[in-house]
Formats: structure tokens, C-alpha cells, sequence
């Protein structure tokens, strides 16, 4: 696998929350909105690649009995820097995350990280796989909030709880099409609340595996109906040669 | 036996240096940590009294040794007091919930915030959304509480503390 395939691997065909169904937790809990599925995003990203690192560089001294426990003192180390710096310098991303953000450390996605890959793995490439799982499932995390959050409110905001910038932004809003012809409509009057809660999140869950599933089995007839044609033609290949190695007997026979 | 010795030195190792990282990440963020705390108490305060963000307040805080953890009398710029706050935690099967009731000197509840919880987002957001607003104009000695909210226990802990506030403010400071 070249660096490029290890990288990108984790964006589609090896994504976390889509194909392997991996850190269910936050991607139903922290969805609520956009910014808050970034802002996770990003936390396991970091996370994610630190501990892959420094479970490569050390590997060879773990011993095999106590690699688990080991790995898992790691990560938590990491999880709980990020958590005091996300204290201190994102304090509205930290009251929004509440308890997921130290849940991080029972992330299923990282311990399997650190088990399947960065343990048999050189750093440099443990450093690809995690920085491109991560972003892998910073994608996840960010289709599931923006869904939520556009069905929910009508629009998608920046700047709430990431500290960029002075005031929060509206990024996208259907107000912005329908106000041309209302100026006294708000859609956010209007969103289906419920994907703001928790069925919200297994419903847009739900509604995005549906997508990628039904791509995914249009992708694999394809494949079948490439392998079947192109069996079919070695077939025909055959029972020409055949045909004409009968024929060549044939003549040699009347001959 | 020196398996065993070395398995125990390794996980010493990992624990020694995670735990001084740890220290060296806190003490870098310990006192942005702990100045953010006051100035999120401190517009807490001017939340529960609708008052602005420009607003000039003074506050004395009393540390109290039962149900409620502190009590904060919030005066204006002139000194008048404004009201009293009520500081306290309660444990529920999803952790704990920390809430501050604002009553005016009048013994009418301003307003109620959650400060901090260990509770379930979502469910916080569903309280602090729709329900915390209803204990605002209250009289302390007579609460009206919503019987169906959807968050049963991070309510139940919202509503404890209001009630223990609201009598601790009648038995402590009530005519």
C-alpha cells in the first residue's frame, strides 16, 4: 500500500463510521450541529495520530501481555491533554461536548487503530493511517451534523462554539432564498426538531448508510456484471479455440 | 520473575511519563482554565438578573456546608443589592448537575441556569431550552414544576435544587 492509499483509505472506502460502523458514540451524541461534529472531528484527529505515533515508536518495548492496558494509558494521556487545552482555549466546544470528550478514550476507532496498525506498523505510516482515519472520520462526523443540522434549523452556523472569529456566521440558510419573496419567514420556525435528539441521530444515521450502501451495491453489480461478461468472453475464447483446434483435426483427419 | 519485573517496570515507565505530561499540559492551562471559570460564573450572574454584559457588578460569596454550596449577593454599581444566587449540586444515576438560582430581594425567582453537568447533552439542551425559562417570575415560596419533560433526571435534579434554594433564601433571608 503507497502512503497516498494508506492516507486516503480512511475518506471512503475503509471509512470509520460508514464501513466499519466504528465510534457509534460520539457520531449519534455530538452530531447536534456542524460545528460541534468538526470540533470532535478534530479532537479524535489528534488523538488519533499522537497515539498512533507514539504506539509505533514504542512498540518494541511493550511487552505482548500488557500491550492493551498500555495502549489504552496512552491515549488517555492524549485524551485528557486535549481535553484541558480544549478547557482552556475552546471553552463553549468543551461545555458542548460535555462527557464525550473525555469518552474518547473508550473510541473504539483508536484502540483499533493502535492494535491493527500501529503496533505492526512504522511510525510514518501509523502517522498517515491516523491523521487520515481521523479525517476519515471527521468526514463522517461532519455529513451526520450537517444533515442534523440542516434539517433541523434550515441552515448551518460557524463560529458558536470554535473559537474563530468574533460572532457566529450563518453559512448556509434557506431563509436567504425564501426571504426574497417573505422578508417575515424564518425556516428555523419550521425544522423537523427531532433531529436535534437522539432518534434524530440514528435516523440521519440511517439515511446516510442507506446512500452509501445502495452506491456501494451499484459499484459491486458493476464489478459482477464486468467479471460474468469477461468470463463469458474467455468461454467464448475457449470454444472458439476448441472449434477451431476440432476443425484443424478434421482436416488433418480427411487428409 | 524478571518477566514479571520487567512488565512492571514498562507500565511504571508509560505511567511516570503520561503523568508528566499531564502535569506539564495543566500547568500550562491551569490559570486560563480557572480564569474562564470566573468570568463564565460572572456572566452567569448577569444572565440570572438580565442584566448586560457591560453591566458593572459586585459580588461577596459565602461558602455554606449544606444542600446549597454557596450563596453570592450580587450588588450594583451603587452598592444596592440586586438579589442573591444560589450555588448547588446534585447527583443523579448520569452524574451530577450544578445549577444557580438567582432570587431577587423581592423572594421572586429571576432565573435558573445549569452551570456545569455531567448529564447527557442533549437532554441538558432539551432543559435548558424549554424549561428553565418557567421558573422565571416565580414566586420562592409557591414553584410550579412541568410534570413532562422528557429528561426525567437531569429535571428532577434542576427542580431539587430550585426547591432547596428557594427555601434555604425563605428560611435564610424571607421576611
Amino acid at each position: 500500500m503507497t502512503k497516498k492509499e494508506n492516507f486516503l483509505k480512511g475518506f471512503f472506502k475503509e471509512n470509520p463510521i460508514f464501513v466499519f460502523l466504528l465510534g457509534m458514540c460520539p457520531a449519534l451524541a455530538v452530531t447536534t450541529t456542524f460545528e460541534t461534529s468538526l470540533g470532535m472531528g478534530l479532537l479524535v484527529v489528534f488523538v488519533l495520530t499522537s497515539s498512533n505515533i507514539v504506539v509505533s515508536l514504542v512498540k518494541k518495548w511493550i511487552p505482548h501481555d500488557v500491550r492493551t492496558p498500555s495502549y489504552i494509558v496512552i491515549i488517555a494521556t492524549f485524551v485528557t491533554v486535549v481535553k484541558m487545552l480544549t478547557e482552556a482555549y475552546a471553552i463553549d466546544l468543551y461545555d458542548a461536548l460535555g462527557v464525550f470528550l473525555p469518552l474518547i478514550v473508550v473510541n473504539c476507532l483508536i484502540l483499533g487503530r493502535a492494535e491493527a496498525f500501529a503496533s505492526k506498523n512504522k511510525v510514518i505510516d501509523s502517522a498517515i493511517d491516523g491523521l487520515g482515519m481521523g479525517l476519515g472520520f471527521t468526514l463522517g462526523l461532519v455529513f451526520i451534523g450537517i444533515l442534523r443540522e440542516f434539517l433541523a434549523t434550515g441552515g448551518i452556523m460557524f463560529g458558536v462554539y470554535l473559537p474563530i472569529g468574533e460572532a457566529p456566521i450563518t453559512l448556509v440558510s434557506l431563509d436567504m432564498i425564501i426571504n426574497l419573496f417573505n422578508a417575515n419567514f424564518h425556516i428555523s420556525d419550521y425544522g423537523i426538531k427531532v433531529f436535534t435528539l437522539a432518534p434524530g441521530a440514528f435516523i440521519a444515521l440511517g439515511i446516510i448508510l442507506a446512500v452509501f450502501q445502495f452506491k456501494k451495491s451499484r459499484v459491486d453489480r458493476k464489478l459482477a456484471i464486468a467479471k460474468m461478461e469477461m468470463i463469458a468472453e474467455k468461454k467464448r475464447i475457449a470454444l472458439e479455440k476448441k472449434k477451431q483446434a476440432a476443425l484443424k483435426l478434421a482436416k488433418a483427419g480427411g487428409k | 520473575m524478571l518477566d514479571k519485573l520487567k512488565i512492571a517496570l514498562v507500565l511504571v515507565i508509560i505511567g511516570a511519563l503520561s503523568g508528566i505530561i499531564i502535569y506539564g499540559v495543566n500547568e500550562l492551562t491551569e490559570e486560563t482554565i480557572a480564569q474562564n471559570k470566573i468570568d463564565r460564573e460572572i456572566s452567569y450572574y448577569k444572565e440570572l438578573f438580565s442584566l448586560e454584559e457591560d453591566d458593572v457588578i459586585t459580588f461577596d460569596t459565602i461558602d455554606l456546608d449544606n444542600d446549597i454550596d454557596q450563596e453570592v449577593t450580587i450588588y450594583d454599581i451603587n452598592g444596592d443589592i440586586i438579589g442573591y444566587i444560589y450555588k448547588a449540586t446534585d447527583k443523579n444515576n448520569y452524574g451530577e448537575v450544578t445549577v444557580l438560582v438567582g432570587i431577587t430581594v423581592d423572594g421572586v425567582i429571576s432565573n435558573a441556569v445549569i452551570s456545569s453537568t455531567t448529564n447527557t447533552p442533549t437532554f441538558v439542551q432539551t432543559i435548558k431550552a424549554k424549561y428553565l425559562d418557567n421558573f422565571s417570575g416565580q414566586d420562592a415560596d409557591d414553584i410550579m414544576i412541568d410534570e413532562k419533560t422528557g429528561a426525567t433526571y437531569t429535571y428532577t435534579s434542576v427542580v431539587e435544587i430550585i426547591e432547596t434554594a428557594s427555601t434555604y433564601y425563605l428560611e435564610s433571608r424571607g421576611e
